[in-house]
């Protein structure tokens, strides 16, 4: 990533210019209230955009989840 | 060392032994020997004589914990929407008992050629559950379908009656719930985990030796007394025999060396007159098995272990010098 560069510290230095400037990522949650599918982002209210509902649940990953039967 | 003479698993291996070759063992025994006391379906109790402590608790531990059996160890999940996360119900299937009577004809992962997974070390089971027609729905084994024609199968119950038990409940799914995995079985022993443990229980006990001194107790004890000394045995081990009114053994055996008796003769000034101990030589086993093997093949499979561990420890020896013998 050419927005990304290593500071003093050896962390990876994000500016915040640079994150504003490109398109935000966005998840898809489900509502708590109306089950209705929300696409939030990072900075984005924790509500719902048809009923005002405030929590959310998390979609189910899509790929096969291999588990250890212990 | 310990050589196994006979161990054929239904007919020949009531009256199985194995014994030193010489007819006597290092600490002076006869012959050790297994007697049958009783076998059922599930359940086996036999006598292990002649003997060492040692010896008999390897035995109990190798019933325990080194008879490879098989059970489910990897669950792929394609749909889960039950009310039940992925792991617990990946935890409950590696729990349920799958019959293990061809379990020899499997290799164990680790050591098998293959990179991660084959026919020779594996076998694939498919659980697939919808409940959609009803309010609930149970979810049991009967749902576990084999993806190959291995032999191996969840555990079908039988009663005393000789009819089928329920199969085993895994999870409840209400209306419009759905479950979709792959199942992988493998070989394994109850080291690893113990759901590959053969067995339910395994104990093994000492048989309990307790005497009475008839004459003394029937002569320095009052009728009240006496008793009151059958009385307080929490296993009744002792009677009273009203013809004679005299104490008497019932049962040696219900013995749980718990002193009592031996209490009540000191405060009576009887020091010598009860003795209770337990045989050094002779251990009752209960085995109990989950079903995955049948009791007697659990017993002798632990033998065939426990045999060449020893053989294995004898030749360890000879190779450093050693005395094996």
């Amino acid at each position: 990533m050419d927005n990304t560069k290593m500071n003093d510290n050896g962390l990876i230095d994000i500016n915040e210019e640079d994150m504003d400037s490109r398109e935000k990522p966005k998840v898809t949650y489900i509502c708590g209230g109306c089950g209705k599918d929300n696409k939030l982002d990072k900075d984005s209210v924790i509500r719902c955009t048809h009923c005002g509902h405030r929590i959310f649940y998390k979609k189910r990953e899509r790929k096969l989840l291999q588990y250890e039967a212990r | 060392m310990y050589g196994m003479e006979q161990i054929n698993t239904a007919t020949g291996f009531a009256n199985a032994k194995f014994g030193s070759s010489k007819g006597q063992g290092a600490k002076g025994f006869d012959e050790p020997e297994i007697r049958i006391l009783e076998l059922s379906k599930y359940v086996i109790k036999f006598e292990l004589l002649n003997t060492d402590l040692s010896v008999a608790n390897s035995l109990r531990r190798i019933i325990i914990a080194e008879v490879p059996t098989m059970a489910i160890d990897l669950v792929e999940v394609k749909e889960n929407t039950s009310a039940l996360h992925d792991e617990f119900i990946a935890h409950r299937l590696g729990l349920i008992p799958l019959q293990s009577f061809n379990v020899d004809q499997f290799n164990l992962s680790d050591q098998c050629a293959c990179s991660s997974m084959c026919a020779q070390c594996s076998v694939q089971f498919k659980l697939h559950a919808v409940c959609s027609d009803r309010d609930q729905m149970e979810v049991n084994t009967r749902h576990i379908q084999p993806l190959s024609d291995a032999p191996i199968i969840p555990v079908q119950y039988v009663n005393d009656k000789g009819i089928e038990e329920d199969p085993i409940l895994i999870m409840k799914l209400s209306k419009n719930q759905q479950l979709d995995m792959n199942l992988v079985a493998r070989k394994g022993n109850g080291k690893i985990h113990a759901k590959w443990s053969p067995v339910a229980t395994c104990q093994m006990r000492k048989e309990p030796i307790v005497e009475i001194d008839q004459d003394k107790i029937n002569r320095d004890l009052d009728i009240e007394k006496r008793k009151e000394f059958v009385a307080l045995c929490p296993r009744e081990v002792f009677a009273f025999n009203d013809y004679r009114n005299a104490v008497e053994i019932e049962n040696s055996d219900k013995c749980i060396q718990c002193i009592e008796c031996l209490r009540f003769a000191q405060a009576n000034n009887l020091e010598r007159a009860v003795k209770i101990a337990e045989r050094e030589d002779k251990f009752v086993f209960t085995v109990e098995s989950t079903g995955v093997l049948t009791p007697e093949d659990i017993v002798s499979r632990a033998l065939q272990i426990l045999m060449r561990k020893l053989y294995e420890l004898g030749t360890q020896m000879k190779k450093y010098g050693v005395n094996a013998d």
